[in-house]
């Protein structure tokens, strides 16, 4: 035991990113997609039998890719009696892709000793079937696992674990938690999947309706949105170059992307006005003034403000802080608990599985 | 008056023999000169030469580029070009390592000591302890 060290890392787990942090101060994300080289040629062309992240959809053309993760939950993890194939396929996908960000944290690392402790964020309405899947695919991968609430996750990094509402905007879901300075139950969370992939497809509807001579895929329009989503009103016109005949063409996709991403709105402040309206009373008020958007999809250009303007129409008054780096904030936040979980604690849990 | 003759040329012989005299060994002494200097010149020649092209190449190297800097700054140009496709690699290292995470310390930042938490964290934590022990009694 004297030459044992341990390793604490955060997981976020997402649809579209996963991201780690790690107590050795490495931190980094790969795009939750997995690709298996189709036969020996492009496994030597590649270099390995499985490539992870941007590598994967790269060589899509070349491999048999994956994206194990559906709406913030592991695929078929809500059945997978019913479809007992494809989840022990996803699972064991999933197992790939964490054994991948496991080791981008630990490659400078003496493996003799070395014990892996994690918390993983899962979706803040997450069925105990998803979190079992969460279990599963770490299993002989990292030594010790907890599964915590995404949301709180965030709120426990930021230090806003009291009286403040976190909206989480992810590719599979966005997920509302209040926080009441314990771990939120079921009515304090609300998860929608009007997210950023709804907004990808949305969008990539839109498009093929204006523009029927434009070729592109749902990659193309996602990566577009990534970097210009807004919902604003007002601003400069934007345009798309997409290919029509193989020819570079631009497209004004301003009306299109403004339209996509307002999609999100509407559940995103209706949960507020759920979640407020059944908070205690003496404390609406501060909740009101703290809630905080993180996620990809709080980089949205206006939705602040949209956010804000409705607050102030149906509940008087609204304050809405993003967070700094809404990439990292769900992992940062994971990365701290299991840091500042007691040793015991840990030992309770081992002795359990 | 016969004799004053005769003397006048011997006076005027001897004078003309004089002046060939020395006349004569004016071209042998500039002969010999001339003949030593042609035989030393080729050796010393082939010595000084290279040593002189060795001192006046960072003379001749110096006027050729001050020359440049003056008519076309193309020396300049060609040393901000490296400084400029440094700064892009370094540019590009950097975006590598912010994509992949930014090492902070190899070793050693694994503290052994926890940091103190209040009673109320522990609560939380010891909450969220609960509910994953729940979660694997449940898997069994």
């Amino acid at each position: 035991m004297e030459n044992t060290r341990v390793l604490s890392v955060g997981i976020d787990l997402g649809t579209s990113r996963t991201v780690i942090a790690c107590s050795n101060g490495i931190r980094t994300f790969v795009p939750s997609y997995v690709g298996y080289a189709k036969d020996a040629v492009t496994s030597k062309m590649l270099g390995s039998n499985v490539i992870f992240g941007e590598k994967a959809l790269r060589y899509k053309m070349a491999v048999d890719l994956y994206r194990p993760i559906k709406q913030g939950v592991i695929q078929y993890s809500d059945d997978p009696e019913k479809h007992k194939k494809e989840y022990e396929k996803t699972i064991s996908v999933s197992r790939e892709l964490i054994k991948h960000v496991i080791s981008l944290v630990t490659m400078d690392e003496e493996t003799d000793g070395l014990i892996v402790r994690g918390v993983i964020g899962a979706p803040a309405l997450a069925s105990r079937r998803n979190k079992n899947a969460l279990l599963e695919i770490t299993r002989g991968i990292m030594d010790d696992v907890m599964i915590v609430s995404e949301p709180f996750t965030v709120a426990y990094g930021l230090n806003r674990l009291y009286n403040s509402l976190i909206i989480d905007i992810g590719a599979g879901t966005v997920d509302l938690c209040r926080m009441q300075g314990t771990i939120p139950s079921e009515e304090d969370q609300i998860t929608t999947l009007m997210a950023g992939d709804h907004v990808d497809q949305v969008f990539l509807n839109l498009i093929k309706k204006k523009y029927k001579s434009a070729n592109f895929t749902v990659n193309m329009v996602k990566k577009f949105k990534e970097e210009n989503a807004f919902v604003s009103a007002h601003g400069e016109r934007i345009s798309i170059v997409l290919p029509v005949e193989g020819k570079p063409v631009g497209h004004d996709v301003t009306d299109e992307l403004r339209k996509a991403c307002r999609e999100i709105v509407p559940d995103i402040v209706n949960g507020i006005k759920k979640l407020v309206a059944s908070f205690n009373p003496e404390f609406q008020d501060e909740l009101k003034a703290k809630i905080i958007l993180a996620g990809g999809g709080s980089q949205t250009i206006g939705l602040k403000k949209e956010i804000e303007g409705y607050m102030k129409k149906t509940l008087g008054y609204g304050k809405v802080t993003k967070v700094d780096e809404p990439l990292y904030a769900g992992a940062n936040g994971a990365l701290m608990l299991a840091k500042d979980m007691p040793d015991e604690y840990w030992d309770e849990l081992t002795s359990k599985s | 008056m016969k004799q004053s003759v005769i003397t006048d040329d011997v006076f005027q012989k001897a004078a003309k023999y004089s002046h060939s005299t020395v006349d004569y060994f004016g071209l042998v002494s500039w002969s010999i000169i001339t003949r030593c200097s042609n035989a030393g010149k080729e050796a010393f020649l082939r010595i000084a030469r290279p040593v002189a092209k060795k001192i006046l190449d960072n003379f001749t190297g110096n006027k050729q580029k001050t020359r440049q800097l003056s008519r076309t700054n193309a020396y300049a140009d060609k040393r901000t070009m490296k400084i400029e496709k440094r700064m892009l690699q370094l540019e590009e290292r950097l975006a590598v390592l912010e994509k992949h995470g930014v090492r902070v310390s190899k070793k050693g930042v694994q503290s052994k000591v926890k940091k103190a938490i209040d009673g109320e964290t522990r609560a939380v934590l010891r909450t969220i302890v609960e509910d994953n022990k729940r979660l694997r009694t449940l898997l069994k």
